[in-house]
């Protein structure tokens, strides 16, 4: 599979047709799913009905838009019309059916982007693993006895596989940039209620955002642009002002992950950022807390109707004081204002995305500070602490042919996500960074 | 307001290593409002209270993930919490 801006410069130029590239991406998805576990739906009568319509509208002259005919998946937990909305859950499987799609669907749609498929998660996206009951476990493209990560597993395989140009996935405390970095894509946490949220099942609305996974910088730009209904290009500065993330970010991270980050920014200040172990645990109550309330009815009913993954979870986080979840949510709001200002001068911020490479399917444990911990629970813990003040924060692969993935994290100022599109634009020319296909598993064309 | 400006100014050297205030003094309501429920006895009457019934075959991964909870409400507060019941 091409990427993104490739595929839809084609069809604009009729050298394709949206139909011959939707019908080849269903093909793919047919034939490769069961190894990867990826997909949990494949769309092909709206596909094939979107690619004609986008064909139709280039016959007539009209414009198609600047995804014209790129095909693409979403996390299943967006609504898409005439189907229910599981949120990997099999509680869902028969709810009714959506009645519109949901609004980043619209948006993409507008712009000629044609929808196939829905895509593995943990279920309620509560995890970091996308070991899911219903569905399977998500298969990482580089090395199929490794995780994919999670939540939005499925999104970050599809694409980092060749089987589709780009996904949607979703982020509360690193669903996007933990997979991203493990299955070695781009993956866009944007600044906290930047993207619209209409028609996406929430898991903890203090924290919950969308954003698009993708195989290159200027693909990622596009789709963001498109969500969000602006024009980054105009944003055109090349002077940086980099600092690194110190203390936990660095305790918990791949010597390579260090060593590219000293090579991005050599000199860059150090910034020992206060309380990043109280944030994330703070976070961690927070989201506990609004994903077990907001399923506290359903567990009521049937607890035993939930994935065994997240039920426990649930059913725990539903128990937590409010006092304590009140204590939290006290500390976030002072604790964003103190990493404000300690970002302030800073355009780029540098971390490590995931503590270390894909885990083992079979042994699906981590080591964090010294101990094996459940990647389920503990691979985002630096991402979590990030979505703690609502940044947006950009994960990155670095460039690594034959080896098993590794990401950094930009993140930037509130808002400042066509700065981290520049940065990364550039460490991608200069080799920095970039998508590493896994062997085998990329098509020559689309 | 200079002490920040100094920050700022400290921020931009290259090799600084820069330290950071601590963003807030650790919050401290009162531990009766805040304790989590760890005991098998605990988590039945919390979850009585929130019409909740735990299944038996979940109360070992409840009480087990209240544990962890625990541990994060402990680095969140500050301050060490009672142990058991």
């Amino acid at each position: 599979m091409r990427q993104a801006l490739a595929i839809a410069a084609d069809v604009r130029a009729r050298r394709l047709s949206a139909a011959a590239v939707v019908e080849r991406s269903l093909q793919a998805l047919v034939a490769d799913d069961h190894r990867l576990g990826a997909v949990t739906r494949i769309l092909a009568d709206r596909a094939r009905q979107d690619a004609r319509q986008v064909d139709a509208a280039i016959a007539a002259g009209r414009d198609p838009g600047p995804l014209a005919g790129v095909p693409y998946g979403v996390k299943d937990l967006f609504d898409v019309v005439g189907l229910p909305t599981t949120a990997g859950s099999t509680l869902y499987e028969n709810a009714p059916p959506a009645l519109a799609d949901a609004e980043a669907i619209r948006r993409l749609r507008e712009a000629g982007a044609v929808l196939v498929a829905t895509l593995n998660m943990d279920e309620f996206a509560y995890g970091f693993a996308t070991i899911n009951a219903r569905h399977g476990t998500t298969r990482n493209p580089h090395d199929l006895d490794r995780l994919a990560g999670g939540s939005s597993g499925g999104s970050a395989a599809i694409v980092a596989a060749g089987l589709l140009p780009f996904a949607l996935g979703s982020d509360t405390n690193g669903s996007i940039r933990v997979p991203a970095s493990l299955t070695g894509v781009y993956g866009l946490k944007p600044t906290h209620g930047d993207l619209p949220m209409s028609g996406v099942f929430p898991f903890a609305d203090s924290f919950d955002d969308i954003g698009p996974f993708a195989t290159s910088v200027a693909d990622l730009r596009c789709i963001w642009d498109v969500l969000r209904g602006t024009d980054s290009s105009l944003n055109t500065g090349t002077e940086f002002h980099v600092a690194q993330l110190g203390g936990r970010f660095l305790d918990n991270v791949d010597p390579d992950q260090h060593a590219a980050i000293a090579g991005v920014a050599p000199g860059a200040p150090i910034l020992d950022l206060p309380d990043i172990a109280r944030a994330r645990s703070a976070a961690f109550l927070i989201t506990a807390y609004e994903g077990g309330t907001l399923h506290r009815a359903a567990l009521a009913e049937n607890a035993m109707a939930f994935d065994p993954a997240t039920r426990d979870r649930l059913l725990a986080g539903a128990l937590i004081p409010r006092a304590l979840y009140d204590a939290a949510q006290d500390f976030r709001r002072t604790f964003k204002a103190t990493i404000l200002d300690c970002i302030a001068d800073h355009d780029v911020v540098l971390a490590p995305a995931a503590p270390c490479v894909a885990p083992a399917v079979a042994d699906p444990r981590i080591l964090i500070d010294g101990e094996r911990k459940p990647a389920r629970s503990d691979l985002g813990i630096h991402t979590q602490p990030i979505s703690f003040t609502g940044l947006p924060s950009l994960s990155v692969p670095l460039f690594r042919p034959g080896r098993l993935p590794l990401g950094l994290q930009l993140i930037g100022r509130p808002n400042g996500e066509s700065t981290l599109f520049r940065f990364a634009a550039m460490l991608e020319e200069r080799g920095v960074i970039g998508v590493s296909p896994p062997p085998g598993t990329w098509g020559e064309d689309a | 307001m200079l002490l920040g400006e100094l920050q700022r100014l400290l921020r931009r050297l290259p090799f600084g290593r820069v330290s950071t205030p601590r963003s807030a003094p650790p919050v401290a309501p009162s531990d009766d409002d805040t304790v989590m429920p760890r005991t098998e006895a605990e988590i039945v009457q919390a979850a009585e209270i929130l019409g909740l019934i735990v299944p038996d075959a979940c109360m070992p991964g409840v009480v087990a993930n209240l544990a962890l909870l625990d541990t994060h409400a402990v680095i969140l507060l500050g301050r060490p919490r009672r142990v058991g019941p």
